[in-house]
C-alpha cells in the first residue's frame, strides 16, 4: 500500500521523519519497502491572476497581474487555459522547478531556475506553474494548474494542499485489513513513534427524511451488514486538490468528486464504498443476494459478463446492477448528470468476495479489503466520513437504512503473563505486557491473567498467542535474548538425505558434475523427442495451471533434464559427464509405479499417497568427445557400466549381473539393467542415435539411472577378508560360440560347473570375423583358480579349467579355440 | 695355465675399467664368464691336461680369479651406475609448465551450500529429513493453518495438479508430517524442491529450494529461535553478521518474525545488493502455532516449538555473489566448473 506521510500526519502528532515513521512501521510488522521522496520546491506560493493582457508583441504570450499576497507581480505565460481571477501556484524568483515532467519526483529530471527576465520586451517576475514542472504525483491535463476558489492567496503552496514530504511502500500482512487504511496504519505508526494518535469524531451526517431506496439481505451467508443513505440533489464538484493530490500519491487516479470520495474513504478507513445514479435503480430497493442462473451484469470496465450461479450480487428488482464488493455495473453507476445518489455501504463474507474474486479475475480494491472479513462496524464509519465529504458539494442526506447484524460486544481473550515469558523466552514485567497492548488500543485489565479487550478492528485477535505476539511486537524482537542451545536427542530416520549425499559424493568423484534441473517439463522436451521419432513417456502428470507450455508437466525422468543440460555443453566438444538427483514423477494408474521393495517406501522417498507416484532417482549422462562407437564391444558402454558397478557395489553387498533390457530411449543393442539380488539397482545404455540426434549430441552418448529404492542407503559393514596364503593361477581360453550367447552367461556357467578352485572368471575380449565364421563369436576369458589350503599345481589348475571347457561345450556348444 | 689365468685377469681389469654403458658391460661379462664358450670356462676347460697334482692348486688360483674378475665387474657396474645417476640429477625439469588435469566431478552449488547448512545442525543435534514434492491440500494449507477461501493463499501461487493435490509451495508440510510420526523432541531440518506459480527472472524462480527448521520440545522459546538462526547467519556469511528479527506475518507460526541479515557486502551501510538498505531478507521464521502444533498430535500447552523457512539459492547468491537466480538450473559448465 502506498501511503503519504503527510496523510499519516493528519492522525499522528509528531514531527518524525518518513524515515522514522518507515522504521515504526516496519518494527511492528508492516514493513516498508521504499520510501519515495516527494519533492517540493521551495518559493511556490498560491497566486491570483488579477488581470489577463494579451502580450503586445506575442501572439502566443499573455502579460498577467498576479497578486501573491502583499504584492502583485507582472508574469508573462504562454498558457491558454488561464483567466483572470483563476487561482494558480506561483514560482518566485529565486525558485526551481522542473523543466519537463518528472514521474518519479527524481531532480535528475532537469531544473530550471525562475529569474526574473524580460520576454520581448515585457519584465515577468516568476512563473505560473503547470503540475509536471512541480513534479505532482499522478496525472493532469495540460496548462498551468487551476486551483479552488478559496485557496489562499500568498500561501505556501505545499501547505496551501496538505502536500507531504514522502510516500511509504507499505507491506500489510494480510491478516491486518486494519492495515489496508491510512488511520490503521497511523495507530501502528503512533505506537512505534510513541506519540499521541488523534482521531476525528464523526457526527451522523444524516437527515430525518426517509430514503427512498431501502436495503435488503437476500443471502445471510453473502452479507452480513447492510447501510444505505439517499442524497437529493448531490452534485458533481471538482475534487480539492489537496485530495487529488492524496489519491495520485497514493496511487489512485483522481476521476471525478463522488468516485474521490469513495476511493478516499476507503484508503483512509478501509471501507469499500459504492454510490449509485439512484434514478437507475428500480424498485426502490437494493438486495444483496447470490446470483441465479441466466443473470449477466454489465460492470463499470464495460464488460459483460454472465454471471455463474451463486456469484455475489447487488440487485434491484431487474436484476443484478453490480458484483457485491467487487465491482459495479455500468447502468446504474454515477454520470456528469447524476442528480441524486444512492450510497451503499455493505459488510460481506470474506470467503464468498474472495472465490468470486478469484474467479472472475477482479482482483479490485474493495475485493482485497472484504475478501479479509472486515469488522461489522466499520460500514457506518465509512458512510459518516462519505457523507460528510458529499455534503461539503451540496445536495440533501436522507435517513440512514440499514438491515442485517449490529456490531456486538467487544471481544475478550486473556493471557497468562508466565506463558507469554514461557513462549517468547523473555522476562517481561507485567507493567511492560500491559503498556505494548494499550499503545495500539487493546485495553487490559487484571494481572493474571491479563484480560484484554480487543478493539473491533483487530478481529486477528482471537487467542493467547495472539497477545503473545502484540505483546513481543510492541516491547520489540530485539528484547528478546538470544539463547544458544542444542536439540535434544532424537532417533529420525534421515537415510534418503544420507543416500542422496553419499551417492552425490561418489559420482562427483568419479568425475561426474552435478546438474540441477527444473522439475516441470513441456513443449521444448517433447518437441525434441517427436524430432527424434521415438514415443516419449506416454503418461505423464499434467500441471492444471502451468504458467506456459514448456512447463506444463513434472518430469517423468531425469533424462529429458541430463539431455538438455548435455546439449547446451557439448559444443565444447569436451567429453563430459553430468548427473543429476531428484524426484521423478508418473501418474499412479499410468506406466508401472517404482518397485515397492521397501517395507516402508516412505523411508526411501516413495510415495503414492496423493494420486501421483513420485521417487527419487539419479541419473548420469557420460558423453565422450571420440565419436566412433566401437564394435564389437561398446567398451565406453563398458566403461560407464563399471562406474555404476563399482559405486554400486559401495551399498550392495549381494554380487551384481546384467540382463539386457531394451529402452526406447536406449539403442536396443547397448542397454541392460543391473541386477542384485534379484532387484534392479540401475538400468544403463547407450543413447538412442534418433535421441542424440535431436538433441545435436555425438553418439557415444551413455545414460544410466540408479533405483535408489531398491538401494540401501547406507554403506555395509563388510566382514574382513584375510589375506590369501597361497597365490592363485591364471588360465586365459577363448571359446567360439553362437553370436547370441553372452559374456554373462559363460561366465555365470562357468562358475555353476563343477571346477574346483575356481575364483573368478572375467571376460575379457570379443572377436567376430571370417576366422570363427558366420553367425558365431570368439569370447576370451581369464580365470583364475587358488586353493585356501596349498599352492595349487599345475595339474589341478589344468583339470579345472578342463571341467569348464566341457561345461560350457555342454551348455552353449562352445569349442575351444586353440 | 696359470699364466692364462692371470693373463685373462689382467685383460679383463683393461677392459672393465673402459665401459662406458650396461650393454658394453653385459657383452664383457658374456664374453668372459659365459658358462658355454666364455674365455673363462675355456681356460678352466683345459683343468684335465693338468697333472692330477696341480689341479687343486690351478682349481684354487682359478676360483680366486674368478672372485677378482666378479669384484672388478662390480665395481664397473657401480661406476656405470653412479655415472647415470649423476648426469640424471644434473638435468632440469620444467615445474611451470601446467598441471595435467584430473577427471575431477562436481556437486552442484546448492548441494554443497545445503551441505555447509545441513552440517551446522547436525552438530546441534538435528535430524535431515526429506518429504514428497507433489503434496495434499491439507499438508499444505489447512494443516498449516491456512484455511481454504483465505487471502493468505495469495503469497503463495500455487501450481495445482488434477484430482486437487498440489506442488509444495514450501518445505512446511513436513512441519506436521514429522510431527505425526516421531514422539518429542523433534528437531529436523528438511532440504527440498519447492514450487510457486511466479515467473522466472533473475530474482524469481518457480521451482526453488528451500530448508525448513522445527525444533519442537518442551521449554522451545523464541530466544531459542533467535540463538539458532543467529549462530547459523554467523556460519554461514561470517562471524561479524548481525541478524534481525522483524515483526511478520504467516500463519503457520506466532509470533512470526522475517530474518534479515546485515548486508554482507557493505556492512550494512547500504549498498546494491541491499537495495541502499543494510539487510538481506533472508526467510520466514517464528514460534509453531498451536494449531499446527495440535495437527501433528501435539499438545500446545505442554511443547512448544521455532520453525523457519530458508531459501538455499538465496544463502548461495548472497555467499558467492551470484546476481541472477537462473544461473543454479542453467546448468552452464562453465558455473558448474566453478564449484568443484
Amino acid at each position: 500500500m502506498r501511503v503519504p506521510v503527510s496523510w499519516l500526519r493528519d492522525f499522528v502528532e509528531t514531527d518524525a521523519t518518513p524515515q522514522a515513521f518507515a522504521d515504526a512501521l516496519t518494527a511492528r510488522g508492516f514493513t516498508v519497502d521504499g520510501i519515495v521522496p516527494q519533492s517540493m520546491p521551495d518559493h511556490i506560493v498560491v497566486g491570483r491572476v488579477e488581470t489577463l493582457t494579451r502580450h503586445p508583441n506575442a501572439d502566443r504570450l499573455y502579460v498577467g497581474s498576479v497578486d501573491v499576497g502583499g504584492q502583485r507581480l507582472q508574469i508573462v505565460t504562454g498558457a491558454a487555459n488561464v483567466k483572470a481571477g483563476d487561482k494558480v501556484p506561483i514560482a518566485l524568483v529565486g525558485a526551481t522547478v522542473y523543466a519537463r515532467a518528472s514521474k518519479d519526483g527524481s531532480p535528475a529530471a532537469g531544473s530550471k531556475r525562475i529569474e526574473r527576465s524580460t520576454l520581448r520586451g515585457v519584465e515577468s517576475n516568476g512563473m505560473m506553474c503547470s503540475p509536471d514542472e512541480l513534479a505532482l504525483p499522478g496525472e493532469y491535463e495540460d496548462g498551468i494548474l487551476i486551483m479552488e476558489e478559496d485557496a489562499p492567496v500568498g500561501e505556501d503552496f505545499w501547505r496551501a494542499t496538505r502536500f507531504g514530504d514522502a510516500v511509504l511502500d507499505v507491506d500489510v500482512p494480510s491478516n491486518r485489513p486494519d492495515g489496508l487504511a491510512i488511520v490503521g496504519l497511523a495507530r501502528e505508526a503512533a505506537a512505534g513513534l510513541r506519540a499521541p494518535l488523534r482521531l476525528p469524531e464523526l457526527e451522523l451526517y444524516a437527515g430525518d427524511k426517509a430514503s427512498p431506496i431501502s436495503v435488503e439481505i437476500g443471502d445471510a451467508s453473502l452479507c452480513r451488514r447492510l447501510i444505505g443513505q439517499y442524497f437529493w440533489n448531490a452534485k458533481q464538484r471538482r475534487t480539492p486538490l489537496w485530495m487529488q493530490l492524496r489519491l495520485q500519491a497514493a496511487g489512485v487516479r483522481s476521476i471525478n468528486w463522488f468516485v474521490d470520495v469513495s476511493n478516499y474513504v476507503q484508503l483512509e478507513i478501509g471501507q469499500p464504498l459504492h454510490f449509485y445514479d439512484a434514478d437507475k435503480i428500480r424498485g426502490g430497493r437494493i438486495v444483496a443476494r447470490s446470483s441465479v442462473a441466466g443473470e449477466s451484469v454489465t460492470t463499470l470496465d464495460g464488460v459483460s459478463r454472465a454471471l455463474t450461479p451463486g456469484t455475489p450480487v447487488i440487485a434491484d428488482e431487474s436484476g443484478p446492477i453490480g458484483i457485491a464488493g467487487i465491482m459495479g455495473g455500468a447502468d446504474s453507476g454515477v454520470t456528469e448528470n447524476t442528480r441524486n445518489i444512492f450510497m451503499e455501504s455493505p459488510n460481506f463474507a470474506g470467503a464468498r468476495i474472495r472465490r468470486a474474486s478469484l474467479a472472475l479475475g477482479l482482483r479490485t480494491e474493495g475485493a482485497l479489503r472484504h475478501e479479509k472479513d472486515l469488522p461489522l462496524e466499520l460500514p457506518e464509519i465509512g458512510r459518516r466520513l462519505a457523507a460528510k465529504f458529499l455534503l461539503e458539494s451540496g445536495g440533501t442526506p436522507s435517513a440512514v437504512v440499514e438491515t442485517g447484524a449490529k456490531p456486538g460486544l467487544p471481544r475478550t481473550v486473556s493471557a497468562r503473563p508466565e506463558r507469554v515469558n514461557a513462549v517468547l523466552g523473555s522476562s517481561f514485567s507485567v507493567t511492560q505486557m500491559k503498556n505494548a497492548m494499550t499503545a495500539i488500543d487493546i485495553k487490559v485489565r487484571g494481572e493474571s491473567p491479563l484480560e484484554a479487550t480487543v478493539p473491533y478492528w483487530r478481529q486477528d485477535i482471537t487467542q493467547e498467542v495472539d497477545l503473545i505476539e502484540e505483546v513481543a511486537r510492541g516491547i520489540g524482537y530485539g528484547d528478546i535474548p538470544e539463547v544458544r542451545a542444542v536439540a535434544a536427542p532424537q532417533s529420525i530416520h534421515e537415510g534418503q538425505y544420507d543416500q542422496e549425499t553419499y551417492l552425490a559424493r561418489q559420482f562427483a568423484a568419479a568425475g561426474y558434475r552435478e546438474i540441477v534441473s527444473i522439475a516441470l517439463q513441456g513443449t521444448r522436451i517433447t518437441s525434441a523427442w517427436e524430432r527424434s521419432g521415438l514415443p516419449f513417456w506416454q503418461h505423464v502428470v499434467p500441471i492444471t495451471n502451468p504458467l506456459s507450455d514448456d512447463f506444463r508437466f513434472l518430469r517423468p525422468s531425469l533424462l529429458p533434464g541430463l539431455l538438455t543440460a548435455a546439449a547446451k555443453a557439448w559444443p565444447s566438444g569436451k567429453a563430459l559427464r553430468l548427473f543429476e538427483i531428484g524426484h521423478i514423477f508418473r501418474p499412479l494408474d499410468g506406466s508401472a509405479p517404482p518397485a515397492q521393495s521397501a517395507d516402508d517406501a516412505a523411508k526411501r522417498g516413495v510415495y503414492t499417497e496423493n494420486g501421483v507416484s513420485e521417487w527419487p532417482s539419479l541419473g548420469g549422462i557420460a558423453i565422450f568427445d571420440d565419436a566412433q562407437v566401437t564394435h564389437p564391444l561398446d567398451t565406453r558402454l563398458l566403461e560407464v557400466k563399471g562406474e555404476i558397478e563399482a559405486i554400486a557395489r559401495r551399498l550392495l553387498t549381494a554380487p551384481l549381473a546384467t540382463d539386457p533390457h531394451e529402452r526406447p530411449y536406449f539403442h536396443a543393442g547397448a542397454s541392460g539393467n543391473i541386477v542384485s539380488a534379484d532387484r534392479v539397482v540401475a538400468k544403463f545404455g547407450r543413447v538412442h542415435p534418433q535421441l542424440t540426434r535431436a538433441f545435436d549430441l555425438p553418439q557415444s552418448s551413455y545414460a544410466f539411472f540408479l533405483y535408489l529404492e531398491n538401494i540401501p542407503q547406507y554403506p555395509p559393514v563388510r566382514a574382513y577378508e584375510p589375506v590369501a596364503k597361497f597365490p592363485g593361477t591364471q588360465r586365459d581360453i577363448a571359446v567360439v560360440v553362437d553370436e547370441q550367447v553372452s559374456a554373462g552367461e559363460l561366465s555365470a556357467a562357468a562358475l555353476a560347473s563343477d571346477s574346483p578352485f575356481l575364483l573368478t572368471i572375467i571376460a575379457f575380449d570379443e572377436y567376430r570375423g571370417r576366422q570363427v565364421g558366420q553367425g558365431k563369436k570368439s569370447i576370451a576369458l581369464t580365470a583364475t583358480f587358488r586353493r585356501a589350503d596349498a599352492t595349487i599345481t599345475d595339474e589341478e589348475a589344468n583339470a579345472s579349467i578342463e571341467i569348464i571347457v566341457n561345461a560350457l561345450k555342454q551348455k552353449f556348444g562352445a569349442q575351444l579355440r586353440t | 695355465m696359470l699364466d692364462q689365468l692371470a693373463l685373462l685377469e689382467r685383460e679383463l681389469s683393461a677392459k672393465a675399467a673402459a665401459v662406458q654403458s650396461e650393454a658394453e658391460l653385459e657383452s664383457l661379462r658374456a664374453d668372459f664368464l659365459a658358462r658355454k664358450g666364455g674365455r673363462l670356462s675355456q681356460v678352466m676347460s683345459g683343468v684335465g691336461k693338468l697333472p692330477k697334482e696341480e689341479r687343486a692348486e690351478f682349481g684354487r688360483r682359478a676360483n680366486e680369479t674368478k672372485e677378482r674378475i666378479d669384484a672388478e665387474f662390480a665395481r664397473a657396474q657401480n661406476r656405470i651406475h653412479n655415472a647415470a645417476l649423476q648426469t640424471e640429477l644434473a638435468r632440469r625439469y620444467d615445474v611451470t609448465f601446467p598441471g595435467i588435469k584430473p577427471r575431477f566431478g562436481s556437486i552442484h552449488i546448492l548441494r554443497s551450500t545445503l551441505d555447509d547448512v545441513a552440517a551446522f545442525f547436525r552438530r546441534r543435534g538435528f535430524a535431515i529429513v526429506m518429504g514428497p514434492e507433489v503434496e495434499s491440500e491439507y499438508f499444505n494449507f489447512e494443516a498449516m493453518n491456512i484455511p481454504a477461501d483465505h487471502p493468505a493463499r495469495d503469497a503463495m501461487d500455487t501450481f495445482y495438479l488434477p484430482g486437487g493435490t498440489l506442488l509444495r509451495t514450501h518445505t512446511s508440510p513436513m512441519q506436521v508430517r514429522t510431527l505425526r510420526e516421531y514422539p518429542p523432541p523433534v528437531a529436523i531440518v528438511v532440504p527440498g524442491k519447492t514450487f510457486r506459480r511466479d515467473s522466472l527472472d533473475a530474482r524469481h524462480a518457480f521451482n526453488f529450494h528451500q530448508f525448513e527448521g522445527l525444533q519442537v520440545d518442551r521449554g522451545i522459546t523464541f530466544g531459542h529461535l533467535k540463538g539458532l538462526v543467529g549462530d547459523l547467519c554467523r556460519s554461514l556469511f561470517g562471524k561479524a553478521t548481525r541478524t534481525r528479527f522483524r515483526p511478520s506475518y504467516f500463519q503457520f507460526t506466532e509470533p512470526s518474525a522475517e530474518v534479515d541479515l546485515s548486508c554482507p557486502v557493505c556492512d550494512g551501510s547500504g549498498c546494491r545488493t541491499c537495495g541502499g538498505v543494510g539487510w538481506l531478507e533472508m526467510g520466514g521464521s517464528g514460534m509453531v502455532h498451536p494449531h499446527v502444533l495440535r495437527a501433528g498430535g501435539y499438545d500446545p500447552e505442554v511443547y512448544t516449538g521455532w520453525a523457519f523457512g530458508l531459501g538455499i539459492e538465496r544463502i548461495a547468491m548472497v555467499r558467492h555473489g551470484i546476481d541472477d537466480i537462473r544461473v543454479f538450473t542453467e546448468n552452464d559448465p562453465a558455473v558448474l566448473e566453478q564449484f568443484s
